[in-house]
């Protein structure tokens, strides 16, 4: 090897035999961490986790993951595309047992997955008299900022891989001026794990059927002009498919930590789904207390993965460089 | 511990500090080449991978460097005056630092560049004075 900062220093023959291995397990080192950073860099693992505040499973958020215990539901939100999910999930009562209930997962948007309102909606869009301004799921912008009216209130975009996971158009924001934005008072960053706000309609790929989000429920939209009132630029596509499960797999006892039982789903033909809500169903007793639950998403070395991590950094490189717009 | 005399410890500490010294030159090449993609594509790879602990890592490495050196009495050797300036590992060091200055400057204001600019070309007038000119 030519490169030698010390060649000054002379070693007796023995030690620089040693030295001579030395440098050769120093480079393969070197090469194996090369390769491993390369497989973090560009087949990139989520780790989700989250730990119950008390015995019982109630909701809880850390980290883009909700539960909740009716029925017992998982969500992880992400805007990537993964090969295979491993969820595990520790028991808080010592004995209990999981082993065999299936855990089945679904990636759809959360607002679609409300359950669907029994009557169409009735009448068109009314502007409110008492609160001036934009309707609830309007999407405005102010200077470099995007921010949804949520409630009488508007939240910024935490950045705009958000909002595109949220399947948002850029044509439907509107620019506002500061008088229009000064009418809102300022609420949190909208960020991944929130559901679309009332006032979004979806529109289905299958069907072509449309929906308004209101009040914890989809309405089903079938006056085209009772749509015309409700929509604002571009409908959020959604499809129909994202809501059936289509993966599952058994839960089995781990062998450390005690309590801890998990499973391997494959959620490769996931990719096609819409959606950026990874939703976990656990067939579980109502009985049955959980301390902890932790997801983990991993990439396989597969074409579709490479070429997904490739065209990401290819888009952030020509957006860099001025050569790409934002999207 | 292992069974050294006073002798082996010596040839040991030394192969030691040809060692470090040779993962002194790695770990540049390895960071220096993340510090160029992270500028190419922002955000991407600094998402996976602390910088920070990438720079404290490189100070640990100077210190054990430092350290066996001057158990040793070994210090690096600098050619007098302009002679430096041959050195092929500076002088790609300075290049790669220039290029990355500069892309970290293209989206600033024309005050900002400029101010950061003049700022840079005193340093480098002062390090040549004192470095080089001064023996």
């Amino acid at each position: 090897m030519k490169f030698d900062l010390t060649k000054n220093i002379q070693l007796e023959p023995v030690w620089q035999k040693r030295y001579a291995l030395a440098r050769w397990l120093l480079w393969l080192i070197f090469l194996l961490a090369i390769v491993y950073l390369g497989l973090i860099i560009f087949l990139p693992s989520e780790n989700f986790s989250l730990q119950f505040p008390g015995k019982n499973a109630k909701a809880g958020k850390i980290n883009n993951i909700t539960a909740s215990n009716n029925p017992l539901l998982i969500e992880a939100f992400s805007k990537e595309n993964f090969s295979t999910a491993k969820i595990s999930l520790v028991s808080a009562a010592p004995g209990a047992n999981l082993a065999g209930q299936a855990i089945a997962v679904r990636k759809t948007y959360k607002a679609f997955a409300y359950p669907t309102a029994d009557q169409p909606v009735s009448s068109p869009y009314q502007p409110s008299s008492e609160t001036p301004g934009f309707a609830d799921g309007t999407l405005l912008s102010f200077d470099i900022s995007v921010f949804a009216v949520v409630q009488g209130k508007i939240m910024p975009f935490n950045n705009p891989d958000t909002f595109l996971s949220f399947g948002y158009d850029w044509s439907s924001v509107i620019p506002a001026t500061e008088e229009e934005i000064g009418l809102y008072s300022r609420d949190k960053l909208f960020t991944i794990d929130r559901p679309h706000p009332d006032g979004t309609v979806f529109k289905t790929i299958e069907s072509g059927k449309y929906y308004l989000v209101k009040d914890g429920q989809k309405w089903p939209i079938e006056d085209p002009e009772i749509l015309k009132s409700y929509l604002r630029g571009q409908p959020i596509l959604a499809s129909e498919k994202s809501l059936e499960f289509q993966n599952s797999c058994k839960l089995k006892k781990d062998i450390w930590p005690l309590n801890s039982f998990s499973c391997e789903i494959s959620i490769e033909n996931l990719r096609e789904s819409i959606g950026n809500d990874y939703q976990f169903f656990i067939d579980s007793p109502a009985n049955n207390t959980l301390d902890k639950v932790s997801i983990l998403f991993s990439r396989s070395f597969t074409w579709p993965n490479m070429r997904d991590t490739l065209s990401d950094i290819k888009r952030r490189f020509l957006i860099n460089f001025g050569y790409a717009p934002v999207q | 511990m292992l069974p050294f005399n006073k002798e082996e410890k010596k040839q040991l500490e030394l192969l030691l500090y040809k060692i470090l010294n040779d993962a002194l030159l790695l770990w540049i090449i390895v960071f220096g080449g993340l510090l160029v993609l992270e500028g190419l594509v922002p955000g991407y790879f600094s998402a996976y991978l602390s910088f920070i602990k990438m720079t404290l890592a490189l100070f640990a490495l100077l210190a054990l460097i430092g350290y066996f050196g001057k158990r040793n009495d070994l210090s690096y050797f600098f050619p007098p005056g302009k002679e430096i300036l041959k050195n092929k590992v500076l002088v790609a060091l300075l290049v790669l630092s220039c290029a990355l200055i500069i892309n970290s400057l293209r989206d600033s204001g024309w005050f900002s560049i400029t101010i950061i600019s003049v700022g840079i070309f005193l340093a480098l007038i002062l390090l040549y004075k004192i470095l080089i000119l001064e023996e």
